[in-house]
Formats: C-alpha cells, structure tokens, sequence
C-alpha cells in the first residue's frame, strides 16, 4: 500500500510471519473484488446510478407521476411501474391496481421508479434486490424478474416521521 | 509479572497462535461474507 | 494489571487536569446511562411489547408512537454521539498528556473548548426532550428539527475541534523541545484520530451550516436532499473511525501491558494509524451505494476504497492478537488455542476489551459485508445494519472503553475500583446480552426487517420473524443489565470515601515494544507526506462528484417536521 511514499532512512521491519498475513488479508480483500465485480459487471446485479432530476413540488403535475402504477411495456415480458412515496403511504399501494386490467406475470421483467414528494423514505421488495433509497428530487430505478407467483410487499426502510412503521404496499404478480 | 529481560525479540517469539486465530478468523470471514453474496445471486439481475 | 498498584509513578497528572478528564468522563457516563435507557424499550417493542406509556412520567412529552421514535433519537444521540465524542476526548486528553509526559500546552484552550460541548449537549436536549428534534441522530432532511438541535450539535463539534487545536499545540512544543524523540504511540494515535475527525467533519459542517440552517431560518425555500446526504456521510463514515481508533490505541499501546506483554510491533501499529489517517474519509459513498443521485462508478471505486480501510484493522488483528499471545505464553500458556485461557481473564480491565475484541470480529465481517457494493442490496436499511453496528460502536468501543473506565476512574480518583469481580461480570453480562441481541438482529434483517422502525406496530411482519424478534428483546434487555452494572461500578467508584493506601498510585498502562521503536523508518513520523496524500485522495475521490453536486444544487424541498405531511407542519 501506501509504504512506497517511503521517504525514510530505514526500512520498515515486518516479522516474516505477519508479512504472510499481509498477503493472506491482501488476497481475502481481493477475492472480495472479483466476487462483487462479477456480479455486478457480468450477472447484472447493480445499485441504483444517477437517473433523473425532478423538482417534488411539481412533479404531480405531469405524466407519468400525475397517473403512477403499471405500464404495460410489452406484454408478458416487460413492465414499468411508476411509486410515489409519500409520508405516509405509497401512491398506489397495490400492483397492478385493483381495478386494472393489466398483471404481471411470473419471469416478467419489471422495472421500478421511485421518488419522493416530501421527505426520504425507502423502498425494499422483500424477497428481491430491489431496495434503495426514495429521495425527493431524485429519481430511483431497479430492476427485477419475479420467478414464483404470489404478492410481494415493498415497505418503507426509511424512517419518514410519525406514520412511518405502516407504510408499504403489494405487488401482486400471477402464474 | 513480565519478564523484562530486554533480549526478547520478535525473531525468538513465534506467533504460532496467532497464525491459527487469523486462520480461523478468514475461514469465517469467507463462510460468511459468501452466504450473504449466494442470497444476493439468487434475488438475481436489477438492470 | 488493574490490581497491581505502583509507589512511584510514571509521570502524574496534576490534580487540576485529572478533574479535567474526569469531567468528559462524568458527562460521557451521564449521557450514555440515559440513552441506553431506550435500548431495552426499543428491543422489547420489536417483539410486541409497548413499555412506552408507562414511562411517561420521565419525560416532558412522551406520546403514541412518537415515543418510539424520540426515544430512538436520544439513544442514537446520547450513545453514539455524545458517550463516544465526551469519552475519546477526556481519554485522548489523558494519552496526550501521559504519552508526552507533559502538560497540555495551553489548558485553558482544552477547558473552553470541553465546556463549549457541554454547552452544547444542553442546548440540544432541549428540542429532544420535547419532542421537537425526532429526526434521529442522522437527521436527513427535510425532516426537519428545532434549531436548538442543530446549533447544540455544531456546539459540541466545534468544541471537539478546539480540544483538538489543545492537543496539536501540545504535540508541536513538546516535538520542539524533543526533537531527536519519536512521538510516543498512544499519544501519535489519539492526536491521528482528531486530525482525522477535522478533516471528517467538514462535511457535517458544510451540511448543516450550509444547507441546513439556512433553510430552518427561512433564509432560502428548501434544501437539496441528496447534496445533504453526500455532506452527511463524508463524515458519516469516519465518525465510526473516530470512535474505533480510540478503543485501538488501547488495544495496541495499553492493553498488552494489561496481559503482562508487550506491543508485538510498534511499527506496524503506527503504519496502522497512518493508514487510517489516509483511507478513513475518502470513501463514505459507501453508505450511499442505493441513493438515486450518485453515480454507480463513484460508487464502485469507494466500496474498493473501504476494502482498503479494511485493511490496516486486518494489520490490527494480527498484532493484537500477537502481542496478547506473547503475554500469555509469558504466563505460561500453552497450545495453538489454549494461551487464551492464560490470559488474565480476572482483570475487568482486560476482560471487556477482549470481549470487545472478539465481538469485533464479527462486526468488521459484517461491515466487509456492508461495503460490497451489490451485496449491500441484501443488507440495506434492513436491521443487519443496528445489528452491526452495535458489534462496531456498542461493542468494540463502548465495551473496550468500559475496561478503560475500570483503571482510568480509579487513576484519576485516587480511589480504589469498587468491586472488581463484579466488572468481570459486567462484561460478560453484556457480551452474552450482545451475541444474542445481535444474532437476531444479523438474521431477521437477511429475513427483510427493516431498522428504525417498531416492527411491534408495522402490519406487514411475517411469523417468520418473530422467534427473532423475540431474541433482540432478551438480548437486549440483557445488554442493559450488564451495561447498568458497569455505570453502577463507577459512579460508585467515583463517590465513595474509601482512597487508595497513602503513596499507592493506579499508573496509566503504556505497554512497551517487541520491536525497537528508534527502529521505525522516520517516515512514520513525518506529518507532512501523510496529510498531503491524505487531501489529494479525498480530491480524487470525492472532487468531481462534489463538484457535480454543488454546482447541480437544486434547493427544491422544503422542511417537513417528523409528525405532519404537510410542509412546515
């Protein structure tokens, strides 16, 4: 590591056995990268990055967060869903909707978009790797394929003031 | 308590103990870290 | 050994500074007992079990379930900022002056400077007893507090700083008047540690002085929550450095003369600081890995950065574990695993900070855990994170800093530790509270429970969870026995008549060296080249998303308070 800025007379001395350790812990940290590179950069496993500026005070005002819930992007295959996160509910707290006509069906790919009008919260299908932060001003994008049917919960995993522990809702996804 | 007889050194003292303890300590270390990195494989791709 | 008494110091403090740390000592103890009062209430809520109302006469407004959250804003605040920052301070005060063997350089600066995060711990409660700051110790906004709440934390930070500039100007005469002397290592770690904190805490100064305030005095309509976020964790991250490199100047410099060793390496602990030093800040994107607004490459780079953190306290567990066993083998231990059992397990002192050290273990796994990246997806805001925590700052600090507390009161009292087999007990108490309390914690955030929430109330807890649960209750009611049995020790120690035999002293432990530290390359006491490399990195790492950020603010949410949806309610 940093042992190169060496600007000393002497040398540092390391006992033989720690030097080992050295390398050992230096390899563990190393197998670490590899492992979380993989996954990231070759399975498709990634964080949230920079996606969209939106001004809160306004956003309710146009499509698509003036109508959130499903868009059917191709069917069977591909959705997008619009979640508003508000203290202390989500807009809307079931999908699909219960009067749409639109489902999810299982091994579709589904893409969420989030944000906050107010204050930060978070959002976390349980059972998934969708889990990031809802932030007002920010858009938050995650991806994911939902391989049994049933519903899954999306809850707040940001503390959001008062109504905070009841804030979640369902996605219900069929056969 | 300590003996201080000043000529001890890091050369005569094997650290023997110390080399099982860490070893233990990665086959932990590994075992864990990679359960958690097996859950997240199999909540599968978010792009 | 804590018992072991000596007729001639060392170097001895003056009375006057003596009182000096035992005061940080007396706050820090004060805040911790009354924030961890919530541990316990917080915990038995988790499995169903509502304590709230009934405590409701021991605060000025305590309501619904505002109580939860209140009562998890003091316990965030008073243990993990207040018990942590008053502690290091009086201890780094009590190594700066016993590691040099000198009076601090300008006692008044430090006394001013302690005073101002007094004052400012006062103003702060005022807003958190009433229930008018229940942003938790966090605060994102535009969750928005009492002014009281912030203008107290900038109190005691800035009162951290000038307690700081008091070391610095100590350090810089005694070098001038030692100048072929190397700096003594606990004193080199504690000084290490404030410049680090400095430099840490720009960021929480730039979020609330800049962002903050100026939205609570209505200066400008709103804030901008992801810039506040990046400010926030700039310090965020090495705020856990601050509190750990405390407890490992301890465990480096102090503890091995506790076991009756030596340092197994001076030079490696110093290499350890200095690494610290470097690599604490530039890499608090971490804690940010699921936020909208960063990008994901910056995000990347500071999950490598940490590994690299990671590894100087890797360096840590070799020396340490290798200078303890050196002390036991000098006492006669044998075995690949057996030494431990020689190590003087008797000794409150050494007791908690090996318990501290071995739930450490598990806590640097799971932070391993934390900072990959992806697998933070598994991890994020669930209650893995409490649960790892309380293995970092409730366990590797607070329970090393509990056997501090078992020689430092008695030196610095002059009065004999009252009970000493009764702090054995304390930390076991608290160890076995904590392996339970933070298993439970670990399994049912991998299980998706969400932290910072009363999963007693939430609608959406499965079966599956509650045999968990249940466990974070017992575990951590227990955790509050063992913890009232240590605050119980020194406040008795502290108040009794009873003083140590005329002419017997408790001496600071500073354990010598295995290697000759006038061996050391000179590099590792050159300031210079370490805190040159230190900025450039944190420019590389964090300039241009800085600069992206800053110049991309967009103040467009305005303030709201924790129980109304509506803005300024």
């Amino acid at each position: 590591m940093s042992t190169s800025e060496s600007a000393g007379k002497t040398k540092l001395h390391i006992d033989p056995t720690e030097r080992s350790w050295i390398r050992a812990a230096i390899l563990v940290l190393v197998v670490f990268a590899i492992s979380i590179t993989i996954a990231g950069f070759m399975l498709g496993i990634q964080v949230p990055t920079e996606e969209q500026r939106v001004d809160p005070r306004t956003i309710q005002e146009e499509l698509p967060w003036s109508q959130p819930g499903v868009r059917e992007i191709v069917p069977g295959e591909k959705y997008d869903v619009y979640l508003i996160a508000k203290m202390w509910f989500f807009d809307p707290n079931t999908v699909p909707a219960p009067d749409s006509t639109v489902e999810i069906p299982t091994g579709a790919e589904v893409t969420f978009y989030v944000t906050s009008v107010d204050v930060q919260h978070g959002f976390k299908i349980q059972g998934t790797n969708v889990n990031f932060m809802a932030v007002p001003g920010e858009v938050s994008k995650l991806t994911t394929v939902f391989e049994e049917p049933g519903s899954y919960d999306y809850i707040c995993t940001e503390y959001c003031g008062t109504g905070h522990a009841s804030m979640y809702g369902t996605v219900n996804i069929t056969e | 308590m300590t003996s201080d007889n000043g000529d001890e050194t890091q050369g005569e003292f094997k650290p023997r103990g110390t080399v099982a303890f860490v070893a233990a300590f990665v086959a932990v270390l590994m075992l864990m870290w990679f359960s958690i990195y097996i859950i997240l494989l199999s909540r599968g791709a978010t792009i | 050994m804590l018992t072991e008494t000596t007729r001639t110091p060392v170097y001895e403090l003056t009375k006057s500074d003596k009182k000096f740390i035992g005061w940080h000592i007396f706050f820090a103890v004060t805040a911790l007992t009354i924030g961890s009062l919530f541990g316990p209430l917080q915990a038995l809520q988790h499995a169903g079990i509502d304590l709230y109302p009934d405590l409701n006469f021991l605060f000025i407004e305590f309501n619904g379930v505002n109580a939860y959250y209140q009562g998890l804003t003091l316990h965030g605040v008073l243990n993990a900022l207040i018990w942590t920052t008053f502690f290091i301070t009086g201890f780094s005060t009590l190594a700066v002056i016993r590691g040099l063997k000198r009076q601090l350089a300008i006692p008044l600066l430090n006394r001013i400077g302690f005073w101002m995060m007094a004052v400012g711990l006062v103003v702060a409660a005022v807003p958190l007893l009433g229930d008018n700051a229940s942003v938790l110790y966090t605060f994102y906004p535009p969750l928005e507090a009492d002014v009281l709440f912030y203008l107290g934390l900038v109190l005691v930070v800035v009162g951290s700083w000038i307690e700081g500039y008091g070391f610095y100007i100590t350090l810089y005469r005694w070098r001038k008047e030692n100048p072929t002397e190397k700096t003594p290592f606990i004193t080199l770690a504690v000084v290490l540690n404030m410049v680090m904190w400095q430099i840490a805490t720009i960021g929480i100064a730039a979020e609330i002085l800049g962002l903050i305030l100026p939205m609570t005095f209505g200066w400008v309509g709103g804030i901008d929550p992801q810039l506040s976020r990046t400010f926030f964790w700039f310090t965020g991250h090495p705020l856990v450095y601050f509190w750990l490199l405390p407890a490992y100047a301890s465990w480096y410099g102090m503890l091995p003369k506790q076991a009756g060793g030596k340092l197994f390496s001076d030079s490696l602990a110093r290499l350890a600081f200095w690494l610290f030093l470097l690599l604490s800040v530039p890499l608090g994107f971490h804690h940010q890995f699921v936020d909208p607004g960063v990008p994901s490459g910056w995000k990347f780079i500071h999950s490598l950065l940490t590994f690299g953190v990671a590894f100087p306290s890797l360096l840590t567990l070799f020396t340490v574990v290798a200078s303890l066993e050196y002390a036991a083998r000098q006492r006669g231990g044998r075995g690949l695993f057996g030494w431990i059992r020689a190590l003087p397990w008797g000794d409150g002192s050494v007791t908690a900070q090996l318990l501290a050290g071995i739930l450490f273990i598990f806590g640097g796994i799971g932070g391993v855990a934390n900072a990959s990246y992806n697998v933070n997806l598994v991890l994020h805001n669930t209650t893995w994170v409490p649960g790892h925590f309380h293995l970092t700052v409730a366990s590797a600090v607070t329970l090393s800093f509990f056997g501090i507390s078992y020689w430092l009161v008695p030196h610095i009292t002059g009065k004999p530790l009252w009970r000493p087999k009764l702090a054995v007990v304390s930390s076991w108490v608290y160890f076995a509270g904590m392996l339970i309390f933070s298993n439970a914690m670990h399994t049912v955030g991998l299980l998706g429970a969400p932290r910072r929430t009363p999963l007693g109330l939430a609608p959406y807890v499965p079966d599956e969870w509650n045999g968990h649960l249940f466990r974070v209750a017992v575990g951590g009611a227990i955790m509050w026995i063992g913890l009232m049995i240590f605050v119980v020790i020194i406040a008795v120690t502290a108040w009794q008549r009873k003083r140590l035999p005329e002419g017997e002293h408790i001496d600071v432990p500073v354990a010598e060296s295995l290697d000759d530290p006038n061996n050391a390359p000179l590099w590792l006491d050159r300031w210079k080249p370490w805190l040159i490399a230190t900025v450039v990195l944190i420019i590389l790492a964090y300039g241009p998303q800085l600069i992206d950020q800053i110049f991309g603010i967009e103040s467009t949410s305005p303030g709201f308070t924790p129980q109304s949806p509506l803005p300024g309610g």
